[in-house]
């Protein structure tokens, strides 16, 4: 039944992932915990793999459509990589009480600058 | 750079790939259209992915039968989603998900 769950979760991540050029985790991780009871840190690591699979598959189809900009790829991915790593090792040295409040903590900024997001508008403060 | 430095660190902590913070900052920032900024958002969260994916799992927090099946799932949606995105009115959807992320984070924090 999870195996089932998890495939649905992934399938929807993978759609919203494609149209909002997302990695999936804001869906995959709290379905994980609140669904199928996962620990914080567990279902991090698991969201962050599957979602490797994800972005390549994504970009490849977003590639030849033409709206992958490689200068930027280029400019962005090593200070991203580096602060990746950096990130999750800090994320090993939180309860995962604390994490699971820092995640949703995240995701009600994220939510609320999502609300005010409007047609064409790129920058939109939340304070 | 910096962009990075912040969708990288933010992924890598929360586990999430950081395009929710890439995309509005390469159209903010780096004047990279909605399409363009979500096709290349992906391609910057692979590699970010890959490497925060390693240090959990060398610290054994990764169950890899869930990884192959929400990684199952996920390669066909991701498809679907790439090819639908030309068609659809971005902002209305991302409210949506603004709705749903404000939601659920209220779930997690009274739980």
């Amino acid at each position: 039944m999870d195996i089932l769950i998890a495939v649905a979760l992934g399938s929807a991540a993978g759609l919203l992932s494609g149209v909002l050029g997302i990695g999936g985790g804001t869906i995959t991780i709290p379905v994980m915990v609140l669904v199928l009871n996962l620990e914080q840190h567990e279902a991090q690591g698991i969201a962050l793999a599957a979602m490797f699979l994800t972005a390549l598959v994504g970009s490849y189809t977003h590639y030849r459509q033409g709206n992958v900009k490689m200068g930027t790829v280029f400019l962005i991915a090593p200070s991203a990589i580096a602060f990746s790593y950096l990130g999750a090792w800090a994320a090993g040295k939180v309860t995962p009480e604390w994490l699971t409040r820092a995640f949703a903590i995240a995701l009600l900024l994220i939510g609320i600058r999502m609300l005010f997001f409007k047609r064409g508008d790129g920058v939109v403060s939340t304070n | 750079m910096a962009t990075g430095a912040v969708a990288g660190l933010v992924a890598g902590f929360l586990g999430i790939g950081g395009g929710i913070i890439l995309v509005p900052m390469m159209v903010a920032l780096l004047g990279l259209s909605e399409y363009k900024a979500h096709g290349t958002s992906l391609a910057i969260i692979a590699p970010i992915s890959i490497i925060g994916a390693t240090v959990y799992a060398v610290r054994g927090d990764i169950n890899w039968t869930f990884v192959t099946a929400i990684g199952a799932g996920s390669i066909f949606g991701v498809i679907a989603g790439a090819k639908l995105m030309m068609k659809m009115p971005g902002f209305r959807l991302r409210q949506l998900f603004g709705l749903y992320t404000i939601a659920i984070a209220t779930l997690l924090l009274l739980r």
